[in-house]
């Protein structure tokens, strides 16, 4: 196990490298280049020379990559020149209400997706799990975007019940009435998908396991229908679930993005997105660098979880 | 039999494309479990009829065929892609033909029109100028829309070979010689999939001066070719230690037939079904890259794009240039998941 463990670390090591080479190489490309940017359109050669030298930008690419790595290892995440703020500070901002939605919708999504599921697999091809089946479709093809719009114009355009706005301020107001009735719609939207995504793995999971022959020899030595379905079928077949949540987390933070764009959430979505507009590098390779990291602990954690729930893997390792 | 040894199709039930008599029966049996005495009298007909043609793949179609909503959503998507190939040729410009004159024509509206026949008759019929409307700049919103659904398939599809492409190739290289190459592809493919895909496209956006069809299809592809990729290798795997490739090797095989002859054609079924669902993703992502203003830039109309523009739409009250896009897009991306819904359940049976 412990071999196991540290063979999956150097490896996890090695891709977040890997990624801050690569988004560090393109976001160099760009034309123009920071110092632009930040003097405007109008600045001289002299002072954007000036600038640059200060800045380490003249320096070449993998000196300035290196100064970069260098500093990331001793915690210095860079510093934004437009918001005049360190980026380890700005993202220490938004970076908590970012997991504040990504957690209360993935809870919220689990919740619903795993009884759904169980209720589907056993109520197979009846009328309930042809109903669940359309509508999980129905959501799965639904742009996060598109779904997002629709809730804004009915529950705050036609019924005015919910803010379609985020929560906009600190994170612990979170709990009063208001703040936490505007964080209705942002986290039921991102987790409306990923119901429709988790009901659907839980339902054929469910459906693998109940021909299995271990629920037959259960059945045979006379366990009941519901003591077969929980003590035996239902363990087993959470386990693939546990794998997904680390595969999906990429999935589910792009969506995040996307709905805090949608709800004007001030996460770390909004912060991309004004960093983008701007070319605000160190930024937008802190956040790159947040997401990255976290894919990978997400699926390192997926892939131990996976060896503690079920004992064939740890055999084969 | 005996020169027709049965080959297991991992993923499946392990129907061989050629069947021969005794296993027919039993692939009916199997089939009879599932479907029901309906599916039965077809496929005994067909037994009939060509008994030694019952392969994998026609059992498939007759499988999918029985699978309702996959055949309707097939028969829409047909003719959405349909209009989408036909309509713009007799459309032409009119896409971006602007008419200040009547922007934000409603929809539906029709006024009589008299239609001269060549005999001296003449008819009158209901006639709509801009059947859904037209925009803000009065453009025809119907133009609008097959023209962009023109884009959204063709980014979809494009978009999807490059995954077949990339990720066929680096997932068979991983899988069948595996050591360090596997090693190394991996770790690439964890790279690709850590990789906030948007800030590549937005990098990529400046970069290039903008977006074209070229280089969204080709940022596509370069990052979403791993799921394709991890499957291919994993079928790879798996075959490479079967019991036919070993015979083939035995019988002196080179590398080239192995994976040509016999490895592929038997790991096409979860990649047909990963490829099928992954052109309806391809499809949301342009979309959702149109709506934040990161997709093919306008005149060119496409889904995403048509949908960026709601927040005028909406204040103006001018829901339907909303509407028409949004069920354009659902409409698609719900056929292409229940056609690949059919397509996973006919090719293994077992998954249902």
């Amino acid at each position: 196990m412990t071999g196991f463990l540290l063979r999956r670390l150097g490896q996890s090591a090695v891709v977040v490298l890997g990624v801050t080479i690569i988004t560090f190489v393109l976001t160099r490309l760009l034309p123009g280049g920071v110092a632009r940017a930040i003097l405007g359109t109008r600045a001289s050669p002299v002072s954007i020379a000036e600038f640059n030298r200060d800045n380490g930008l003249d320096l070449p690419t993998w000196q300035q990559y290196l100064f970069y790595l260098n500093q990331l290892l001793h915690g210095n995440l860079g510093f934004s020149y437009r918001l005049n703020e360190g980026v380890g500070t700005l993202l220490g901002d938004h970076l908590p209400k970012t997991i504040i939605l990504l957690g209360a919708s993935t809870l919220l999504a689990l919740a619903i997706a795993v009884p759904l599921g169980i209720m589907q697999a056993v109520r197979r091809n009846k009328v309930e799990d042809y109903f669940f089946t359309t509508l999980s479709f129905a959501l799965y093809s639904m742009p996060t975007f598109w779904l997002g719009l629709i809730l804004i114009i009915f529950f705050s355009v036609d019924l005015n019940v919910l803010s379609p706005q985020g929560p906009q301020g600190d994170i612990s107001t979170y709990l009063d009435p208001e703040q936490l009735a505007s964080l209705v719609l942002p986290v039921v939207t991102l987790a409306l998908v990923t119901i429709a995504l988790f009901s659907r793995y839980m339902r054929s999971s469910m459906l693998d396991n109940l021909v299995q022959d271990y629920v037959r020899t259960a059945r045979a030595k006379g366990v009941s229908n519901t003591g077969v379905l929980y003590r035996h079928v239902l363990r087993n077949a959470l386990i693939p679930i546990v794998t997904l949540l680390g595969l999906s987390l990429p999935g589910i933070f792009s969506g995040a993005l996307i709905v805090e764009a949608i709800f004007n959430y001030p996460g770390m979505g909004l912060l991309f997105w004004d960093s983008a507009r701007t070319r605000d590098f160190p930024v937008l390779l802190g956040v790159t660098l947040v997401v990255a990291v976290a894919t990978v602990v997400g699926n390192l954690l997926a892939d131990i979880g996976y060896a503690v729930v079920d004992p064939r893997v740890r055999i084969t390792e | 039999m005996a020169d027709q040894p049965l080959k297991k199709v991992p993923g499946s039930t392990g129907y061989t494309s050629m069947l021969g008599g005794s296993a027919v029966t039993s692939a009916l049996t199997a089939e009879v479990e599932l479907r029901g005495a309906a599916a039965a009298e077809d496929l005994v007909v067909a037994e009939v009829a060509e008994p030694s043609e019952v392969g994998f793949w026609r059992l498939a179609v007759i499988r999918f065929l029985h699978h309702r909503a996959a055949t309707v959503s097939l028969v829409i998507l047909l003719f959405i892609v349909g209009s989408a190939i036909v309509l713009p040729v007799f459309q032409g410009e009119l896409y971006r033909i602007q008419n200040y004159r009547n922007p934000y024509t409603q929809p539906f509206v029709f006024h009589a029109r008299v239609i001269a026949l060549p005999v001296g008759l003449s008819v009158t019929v209901p006639w709509s100028d801009h059947l859904l409307g037209t925009d803000d700049l009065g453009r025809d919103e119907l133009a609008r829309l097959v023209r962009g659904a023109r884009v959204s398939l063709t980014v979809g599809l494009l978009a999807m070979l490059g995954y077949i492409i990339i990720g066929g190739i680096l997932g068979a290289l991983a899988g069948y010689y595996g050591g360090w190459i596997d090693n190394a592809l991996m770790r690439l493919t964890d790279v690709i999939i850590a990789m906030p895909f948007i800030l590549v496209v937005v990098a990529v956006t400046a970069a290039f001066g903008g977006v074209s069809l070229t280089v969204l299809v080709l940022v596509i592809a370069f990052l979403g070719w791993f799921e394709i990729g991890r499957l291919m290798r994993a079928q790879f795997l798996v075959l490479r230690e079967s019991e036919f490739v070993q015979a083939a090797r035995a019988l002196g095989a080179s590398d080239y037939r192995i994976i040509f002859r016999h490895i592929i054609p038997n790991s096409l079924a979860p990649i047909i079904v990963s490829a099928t669902l992954g052109v309806s993703g391809i499809i949301l992502l342009e979309a959702a890259l149109g709506f934040l203003g990161y997709s093919i830039p306008p005149p060119e109309p496409s889904w995403g794009n048509l949908l960026g523009q709601y927040e005028e739409a909406l204040q103006l009250g001018k829901t339907y240039l909303v509407a028409f896009p949004a069920i354009a897009l659902v409409t698609t991306a719900l056929c292409i998941n229940l056609v690949g819904d059919g397509i996973r359940d006919a090719l293994d049976p077992r998954q249902r």
